[in-house]
């Protein structure tokens, strides 16, 4: 039922924006951003509390890179893919989009700045609604669809937004990884979106 | 990104130094569930906030629906495979809560 509770926090907020105008004066960027900077640093004390997290560094190790590397890989191919057969845009663009990896304030201005207006608004509101489905969807993806679906659903996020939500339920052992999987994600995501957009151009 | 570190790697070395006072960091983790929610209120609220937002009512709404699903389910078919191959001898943590 968290995923439930989850989302109703999320369109809770959404509605309070949309219908009542005292929402709207508060700083609602600056508030969540406070909101996750606590959460932040909460969910550092439960998992430097533990005696496994040591063990957790140790096992940092060059052949994690390839969670990153699958992530960019679905993230990029699958939304290609699906642009280029269902929907009215290119491989290319789709590939773009997809290669935010749920980052979505630097991939959008990116793709605007390369490809225009139109992408960009695409790749911003596709980014955002990512981070939104990874949120709210990760209590059932890492129930019926793997343990690191969560970590895969978040990309880039997974080391901040997305994290908090990641860890409760992917399980504390997993909160590292997450970290390191969307740390990686992040930097490569401004390199990655460039490339995609200016191959062949 | 920093800054997101930085209260990160706070958090960890505050828990570690707290690492012999069991009960206040349930309390760390009870609180950590509440700020989830707090957080997701106020994701709600900026998004909302946003100007674009009544785009995502349309096609370019819709396209945008359609590649976010697709990263996703892209994502995570591809991770499948790589729990058993690097995790192989981790099992799951009593403490695990699902509620």
């Amino acid at each position: 039922m968290s995923s439930f509770k989850i989302i109703a926090a999320f369109f809770a907020g959404l509605g309070c924006a949309l219908l009542l105008p005292f929402f709207q004066k508060l700083p609602a960027e600056t508030l969540s951003s406070m909101a996750l900077y606590l959460l932040l640093f909460l969910v550092g004390v439960s998992i430097g509390g533990r005696r496994e997290t040591l063990q957790m560094l140790r096992g940092i190790r060059p052949s994690l890179l390839l969670l990153p590397l699958m992530v960019a890989s679905g993230s990029i191919l699958a939304p290609g893919l699906v642009a280029a057969l269902f929907l009215p845009l290119s491989f290319q663009e789709g590939a773009a989009v997809g290669a935010g990896m749920g980052y979505y304030s630097l991939s959008s201005i990116l793709i605007t700045k390369i490809s225009g207006e139109t992408l960009g608004l695409i790749a911003l509101l596709s980014n955002i609604f990512r981070e939104i489905l990874a949120l709210t969807m990760t209590p059932l993806l890492v129930r019926y669809c793997g343990r690191l679906s969560g970590i895969a659903a978040g990309g880039a996020t997974a080391m901040d937004t997305t994290l908090p939500v990641i860890v409760r339920f992917t399980g504390k052992e997993f909160a590292i990884i997450a970290v390191f999987s969307g740390l990686v994600l992040t930097l490569c995501t401004p390199v990655l979106v460039t490339a995609i957009l200016s191959y062949g151009a | 990104m920093q800054t997101v570190l930085l209260f990160l790697i706070t958090g960890l070395f505050a828990g570690f130094m707290l690492r012999r006072l069991p009960r206040l960091l349930h309390r760390a983790d009870q609180a950590a569930s509440l700020a989830v929610y707090l957080l997701l209120f106020f994701l709600g609220l900026a998004a909302g906030l946003q100007p674009e937002i009544l785009s995502a009512i349309g096609p370019t709404g819709f396209y945008a629906l359609i590649l976010s699903l697709a990263a996703t389910a892209g994502s995570i078919l591809l991770v499948w495979p790589l729990y058993p191959l690097l995790f192989k001898t981790q099992k799951k943590s009593p403490d695990q809560k699902i509620r």
